[in-house]
């Protein structure tokens, strides 16, 4: 090592350097803010376009995925839920009514955790304003299934009431009787919706992680979903188009230091190949 | 018994259920859309107890471990089936609300932290292979790592500040080459799932069955 040069040097720097760095670099801005302004992007624009449309009491099928394996994914959860329970009533004189369902067998826990508090702090009343189906296996045979019989998919809903003694259920036969569907989620449900709900003329808008954005990002451009928040900076413009700046909004300053530190990391590395000279590299990781 | 075990009988109920739930997509017909529903509910029913298996099988894995004394995993193996026991036991006790004191602290106090714990570890990969790995060693790898860092900064709020074209930059980017790729590999793996549900429903495809 003593014999290279500096720029070869670069690329032998110890990688735990790049970790303590990165860590201090996700810190900061929850300490100190730096407020860069975000603009709203059209997706996320559609996204609340679609679900302000609605009317009170129209039915919203729900895919109840926020997790606490997800809950880092989904930074735009809080929000979403936020805005079904608490600000859409109070804009559109009613509440809406949602089914959520889980295709992952982890969906029990989000809700259980998270997601039934924010129906139950805001007064919802459960089988008249919202029912949990609880976890129904099947991936995209339940999903195509909901859409024919979204009150016969199961006989029992979560915490075990028969579909007959929940008063909202009664009048929700099929996809005719939906208004929208929604799907928060970290997986490939967005994909099993588009075709078997969103292809009945259902309006359907997906919250997702990032790494998924690319491809729900093609269903979007195609018309199939309505909206689309894919990435935490998507959900940190969701945060502030409802006027509700959160976790996401205090994330996306850490998401601007980060990536100007992976793309800092990149350049070094590269610089390090130009110090080595041109001579073919053998991958050295 | 031993036509049970044989191929032919699960070939037959495979052609019969697979082209009814194929013509009941296409052929409007009550009764075979009522039969398709009905053999999808079945289905679902059946992937239930699929999880029931895979926990059967980690049980049956980890207690192998456990007996033969597998250096450096089996006491790994006692912890996962004692922490596994004692979460289904309690989840069980309360099987419709999940309102267990030690079930809800197992999974609200263990297991989300450490599940946001070990995605959070994505990061420090992440950054690790972008200084190791990402070379720009030919003029595809440097077609990858440009567009890379254009998307960051187009997806990073810092990028506007740099220059405001980047988050056009970045959608038209994703909106027009990298759309076009995703639809491409969607299209090829929707017609590769097709040729193989009709090899499966005709029996050309027997693998699932256990025979070459």
């Amino acid at each position: 090592m003593e014999n290279d040069s500096f720029l070869a040097r670069l690329g032998k720097l110890d990688i735990r350097i790049f970790f303590w760095i990165l860590l201090i670099l996700t810190a900061i801005p929850y300490v100190r803010p730096l407020g860069i302004p975000i603009s709203i992007s059209v997706q996320v624009k559609d996204f609340h376009k679609t679900l302000d449309e609605l009317e009170a009491g129209d039915v919203i099928i729900m895919e109840q995925g926020y997790t606490p394996t997800n809950y880092a994914m989904l930074p735009g959860g809080p929000a979403l839920f936020k805005y079904l329970t608490v600000i859409f009533p109070e804009e559109h004189g009613g509440r809406l009514k949602i089914v959520l369902k889980s295709s992952g067998e982890v969906g029990p826990v989000g809700w259980s955790e998270k997601v039934e508090d924010y129906f139950k702090e805001a007064g919802w009343e459960y089988g008249v304003d919202y029912v949990y189906l609880g976890y129904i296996p099947g991936q995209e045979t339940a999903i195509a299934n909901l859409a024919d019989g979204v009150n016969t998919i199961v006989a029992v809903d979560y915490y075990g009431n028969s579909m007959a003694d929940l008063e909202m259920m009664k009048d929700i036969n099929d996809y005719r009787d939906v208004s929208a569907v929604i799907s928060v989620d970290a997986s490939d449900y967005p994909d099993w919706y588009a075709k078997h709900w969103s292809s009945k003329g259902v309006p359907f808008v997906d919250m997702g992680p990032g790494p998924y954005y690319a491809r729900w990002n093609t269903l979007y451009t195609q018309g199939i979903l309505q909206g689309l928040i894919g990435t935490g900076r998507a959900a940190a413009e969701y945060e502030l188009l409802l006027g509700i700046p959160g976790e996401a909004v205090a994330s996306a300053d850490t998401l601007s230091a980060t990536h100007l530190f992976m793309i800092l990391a990149i350049i070094l590395g590269n610089l390090s190949v130009i110090g080595r000279g041109s001579k073919k590299i053998g991958g050295e990781i | 018994m031993s036509w049970i075990k044989s191929k032919g009988p699960t070939s037959i109920i495979v052609f019969i259920i697979g082209l009814v739930v194929l013509l009941a997509y296409f052929i409007d017909v009550p009764v075979l859309s009522s039969t398709s529903s009905l053999f999808q509910d079945w289905a679902i029913i059946l992937v239930g107890f699929t999880v029931m298996l895979g926990l059967v099988n980690s049980v049956l894995v980890h207690s192998k471990n456990v007996q033969r004394r597998k250096e450096d995993q089996w006491q790994y193996s006692i912890l996962f089936l004692v922490v596994l026991t004692i979460h289904i036991v309690s989840g069980l006790i309360d099987i419709f609300n999940l309102n267990h004191p030690v079930y809800v602290w197992l999974s609200e106090k263990v297991y989300g932290p450490l599940s946001g714990a070990s995605y959070s570890t994505l990061g420090f990969w992440i950054i690790s292979a972008g200084y190791r790995a990402l070379r720009i060693k030919n003029r595809e790898a440097a077609v990858l790592i440009i567009t890379a860092v254009i998307v960051m900064l187009g997806n990073a709020p810092v990028g506007s500040l740099i220059w405001t074209g980047f988050p056009g930059l970045k959608n038209w980017l994703l909106d027009v080459p990298i759309s076009a790729a995703t639809r491409s590999t969607f299209i090829g793996a929707g017609v590769a799932g097709i040729l193989l549900g009709i090899r499966v429903i005709f029996g050309y495809e027997k693998k699932f069955l256990g025979g070459a």
